[in-house]
Parts: C-alpha cells; sequence; structure tokens
C-alpha cells in the first residue's frame, strides 16, 4: 500500500471543521469501519468521552451507530449498551426495507413504462457493498433516470400519485440534479436526472450507465453504479456542506473498497478529470488513507492527482471549504462567487453568448424566495444591472421540456 | 414465505420479520427462528418437525401442536402460505438425544404499526433492550404475544 502524497502541496486547502468529521465523529468512522484493535481502541475513547444515551449526538454520528454495532458484535465485544445498539440497528434495517419496498414498487412501475432507472446511494451501497440492509441509514431512496426521460418520469410517476415538491420542476430540471417527489400518503423519494450537481450536461452520465451493473430491489430490477462510479460519486457527494454532517461518506467509501469490487483506476481519474471533480476526489481519498489506511494502490494517488486542476476547479474547492462554514453561506462576499462557480456548472458546454443570456433566469432560480442579507444584496445588484427581472405574478406550472441542444 | 412483501432477518439470533404491505414488525425466539428458516428452506410440516426433533427435546405430540400453531399464526399474520395437506404431525422417528435443547413452544410478539414505531428516538424512547420496546411511562401499546 502506497503511503505517498497524493496531491501537491499547492493544492493542498486548509482543514475545514465542518467539510471534514470532528475528532470525535472520527472515532465513531474508525469505530465502524476499522478491524481488530484500532477499531476497539477507538470505541474505547469514545466511549470515554460520551455516553449513549447522555451525550447529545450529531445525525451524522447517530447514523453511524448500526455500522458500529455490527463491527461491535463481529469483533465479540460485549458492552452494556449492546442491546440499545442492537435496537437502533433494528430500527433503521425496518426504517431501510420501509423506503425500498416503496422504492421498488416505483422502480418497477418507472421500468415498466419503458424508463430506465439506476438507483443511487444509501438503498445500491446498502446491497452491494454493505451487503447489509441495517447498517447504512436512509433517509429516502435515490431514483436516477436519464436525462431526456425526466419529464416523462416525473409524468409517469404523476399517473400513479406522486408529485414534485416544487412546483417549479422544468427549473428543478433546467438548474438541479434532482429534486424530491412526494406520495400523497407523505412518503417521498428522490427523482435524479443528474448522478451528481458536478455534471450537469446531456452527457454528464453516460459512462456511469454504460458502466452500470444489474441491481433487483425486492421484486424490481434496476441497475446501480459499478464500485468505480460508486466510488467517486460517494466522495464527490459526501464531501460539501451539509445541514447534517455529511461525514457517511467515509464509511460508503471503506464499504466500497473493502467490498472485494475491483476499482478501475485509470477509469476514476479520467471520470474525475471530466467532471473537474480531480482535486476533491484526491483530498477525500488522501484522507481515507491517512486517517483510515483505506487500501488504495500505490498507483491511485498519482492516478488521480496526475493532471493539475484547472483554476475555476481549484476556485470551486477552495469555495467548498469556505462553503463548510455556515455564516460564510450568508455573507453576500461569499455567495457571489458560490453562485458564480454554481453557475459554470450549471452553464458548462454552452458558449459564452449563450452563458450570458442564460444567467437571468439561473439568477431567478436561485434567489427565488430567500432573503438573508446577502441575497438580497445580490437581487439589488443583479436588478441594477438588468439582469434579474422584476417580480411577477404567481409561477405558472411546467409548459414543457427544456431544449436539449441548450445544456 | 410471501415475498416481497414479507421480508425477514437474523440479527444475531433473534428473527425479526416484517410485513410490509399491513406495515406490522414481528419477533420471535430461537424456536420461533428455527421454524422460519425451514419454511424458507422448503420444508413442509413434517419436515419442519423432523428436523427439529434433531435439535430439540420434547414431547412429540406437544412439538407437532405447538409448530402447527406457530404455522396457523404466521398464516393468519399473511407472513406465509401453508400447503394444508402437509401439516406436522407427531409420527416421525425422534433424533439423536445427545447435546439437543428442550424445546419451548415458538412465541411471535407482534407490533401492529410500524412506521409509529419509526417515530420513537430509538435511543431515548426505549428500554434498555432496545427498539422496538418503547419507555414503559410512554403509554405505548406493547407488544402482542401471539404465541
Amino acid at each position: 500500500m502506497s503511503h505517498g502524497s497524493i496531491l501537491s502541496r499547492s493544492q493542498r486547502a486548509p482543514e475545514s471543521g465542518a467539510l471534514w468529521p470532528s475528532p470525535d465523529q472520527e472515532l465513531l468512522l474508525r469505530a465502524a469501519t476499522l478491524r481488530g484493535e484500532p477499531a476497539l481502541a477507538a470505541w474505547r475513547a469514545w466511549t470515554s468521552r460520551h455516553d449513549l444515551i447522555e451525550s447529545h449526538l450529531d445525525r451524522g454520528s447517530f447514523r453511524l451507530l448500526p455500522l458500529v454495532y455490527k463491527n461491535l458484535v463481529a469483533h465479540g465485544i460485549d458492552e452494556p449498551h449492546l442491546p440499545r445498539l442492537k435496537g437502533i440497528y433494528r430500527y433503521w434495517w425496518c426504517s431501510n426495507q420501509d423506503l425500498l419496498y416503496q422504492a421498488a414498487g416505483l422502480v418497477e412501475h418507472l421500468e415498466a413504462t419503458g424508463i430506465r432507472t439506476l438507483v443511487l446511494k444509501g438503498a445500491a451501497l446498502s446491497a452491494v457493498h454493505y451487503r447489509d440492509m441495517g447498517v447504512r441509514p436512509m433517509a429516502d431512496v435515490d431514483v436516477l433516470v436519464p436525462f431526456e426521460q425526466a419529464h416523462a418520469a416525473s409524468a409517469s410517476l404523476a399517473r400513479i400519485g406522486w408529485r414534485p415538491v416544487k412546483p417549479w420542476l422544468e427549473d428543478e430540471i433546467r438548474y438541479r440534479h434532482s429534486t424530491p417527489i412526494v406520495s400523497r400518503a407523505g412518503k417521498e423519494f428522490d427523482l435524479h436526472w443528474h448522478s451528481l450537481r458536478e455534471g450537469m450536461r446531456v452527457d454528464s452520465d453516460d459512462r456511469f450507465w454504460q458502466r452500470s451493473v444489474p441491481l433487483p430491489i425486492l421484486h424490481a430490477r434496476s441497475r446501480c453504479l459499478g464500485a468505480t462510479d460508486a466510488l467517486l460519486h460517494a466522495v464527490v457527494h459526501g464531501m460539501r456542506w451539509n445541514e447534517e454532517p455529511a461525514i457517511r461518506w467515509i464509511a460508503d467509501a471503506m464499504a466500497i473498497l473493502h467490498s472485494g469490487h475491483p476499482i478501475d483506476w485509470e477509469a476514476l481519474r479520467e471520470e474525475a478529470q471530466a467532471r473537474r471533480v480531480q482535486l476533491r476526489l484526491a483530498r477525500g481519498l488522501e484522507y481515507l488513507r491517512r486517517a483510515f489506511d483505506a487500501p488504495l494502490p500505490s498507483t491511485a494517488g498519482r492516478l488521480v492527482g496526475a493532471v493539475r486542476p484547472s483554476p475555476i476547479e481549484r476556485l470551486e474547492f477552495r469555495y467548498l471549504g469556505a462553503r463548510s462554514n455556515p455564516e460564510n453561506r450568508k455573507r453576500a462576499l461569499q455567495m457571489g462567487p458560490m453562485i458564480a462557480l454554481e453557475y459554470l456548472r450549471v452553464s458548462s458546454g454552452r458558449n459564452l453568448p449563450r452563458k450570458i443570456t442564460g444567467l437571468p433566469g439561473f439568477l431567478r432560480y436561485r434567489l427565488r424566495g430567500r432573503h438573508e442579507p446577502a441575497v438580497v444584496v445580490v437581487r439589488k445588484v443583479a436588478h441594477l444591472l438588468g439582469l434579474v427581472p422584476r417580480r411577477r405574478g404567481p409561477q405558472r406550472p411546467p409548459i414543457g421540456p427544456p431544449a436539449l441542444s441548450s445544456r | 414465505m410471501n415475498r416481497p412483501r414479507v421480508i425477514s432477518e437474523n440479527i444475531e439470533g433473534e428473527l425479526i420479520i416484517l410485513n410490509l404491505e399491513r406495515g406490522c414488525y414481528f419477533s420471535t425466539d430461537r424456536v420461533g427462528a428455527d421454524v422460519w428458516a425451514l419454511i424458507e428452506s422448503g420444508h413442509t410440516g413434517s419436515g419442519i418437525l423432523e428436523a427439529l426433533r434433531f435439535r430439540y427435546d420434547g414431547d412429540p405430540g406437544e412439538m407437532a401442536w405447538a409448530v402447527n400453531r406457530f404455522v396457523e399464526l404466521l398464516e393468519l399474520e399473511g407472513l406465509v402460505t401453508v400447503d394444508h395437506e402437509s401439516r406436522a404431525n407427531g409420527t416421525s422417528s425422534p433424533g439423536p438425544e445427545s447435546r439437543k435443547a428442550p424445546f419451548q413452544a415458538p412465541d411471535l410478539q407482534k407490533y401492529t404499526d410500524m412506521r409509529d414505531m419509526l417515530l420513537l428516538d430509538p435511543v431515548h424512547d426505549v428500554e434498555a433492550s432496545g427498539w422496538p420496546v418503547p419507555k414503559v411511562e410512554e403509554s405505548w401499546p406493547s407488544a402482542e404475544s401471539g404465541a
């Protein structure tokens, strides 16, 4: 195993407390994902500072507990809270099965109407890499459909009573990678037309689809990402600011790396380069190797970090860390560049005139309903520059699919 | 087993079963888990009993009665579909006598509303035995014992 650095010094950004796990979260992650004495030492250290019942646990840590339970049992550890931890495992096993049952019906319906599906994140990782439906808590199920079938999928789901939570589906498809869909009974899942927000071109997911593998979801047949793409997805999706500490990407990535599915490191490099996420992936892998002794081959670091990231990618990575600070998210000086970088992702593949003409619509969407001081400032500046039309009447329902050529 | 709406998992010797269509949660003991595993592997009434008599020590007639009662409960709850031609009877030959555990009639614990149970905080709202057993002071319906 190589312990050489993946990154050159110039590519290293200062550690962000919010982007990376806290020391206590890292202990719990080690207790959940390592083997042997290092796992047990981490658990002892964590329990010396926390009490399962008395301590306030952040959601990210709470969601690691079923994996901790399974790891403790695998090591034959007997500890006073084991029955309660077992209960937490039961809880998530049941909750996940309930979500899967509902997702299986949706997938079956979509596939029956000719819409291809690919299951992302927790449901796929649990089945293929953790091989356990209770260790990886899920809040919902994420289903990807081909971009060109996004409208058809939404219409098909509407016929069985599922509606987008946000009424402006047209803008969601144009400017986002996914949207929550809700049933009459209040159940929810995420419909994706792009697998990641770091890849909003019509063809961004083509290679993901080509390398995908069959995945049975109870009685339904779907697909999931191959191991190489699942690793990229876990790291890139996970390493971002989130209301809930997004630390489970570490457990997910470790599960993928330990699952025995081969990783095509050259394909990983190509995909990271094409999506302009080399820096994030390299930083993530470097962290996994350093903190969790992740089984990375000696060539992995060199491959992923082989090509110097573009200035925009480096800027984006810098703001990723800044964005991890909630205070920064409200500051106009931080928000402007963040939104600009986001728009560069959204408008990727368009020529300059189309980027310019598409900006007002994006700003209108992006600033909708937000009243933080920074947003008010940005909105006023946009109005002064004539980039955003004055407020009009209520949003009308979508009238048809956007032109694919515009993406 | 009535798949896909029924699904089960053996967690360190404890079997839990979900009827996803009805939203019900069940748990059962070691003998119940053995019966369930035998049903899953395609055994029918007399085959189940024969296999149990290799593992447990008990009166063949009582074992047959208890197993039939347990399987009836599983059927009543929509967890399995039973071939009524193949009920267990106590006439099969006993298994080896050594190292057999005493037979106890299998028990089926039922919690009727899984979605409500999932609203419980599995750390703080439960007894020390863990979710789904709620704290007693929470005026929550306790599990029904089926057998």
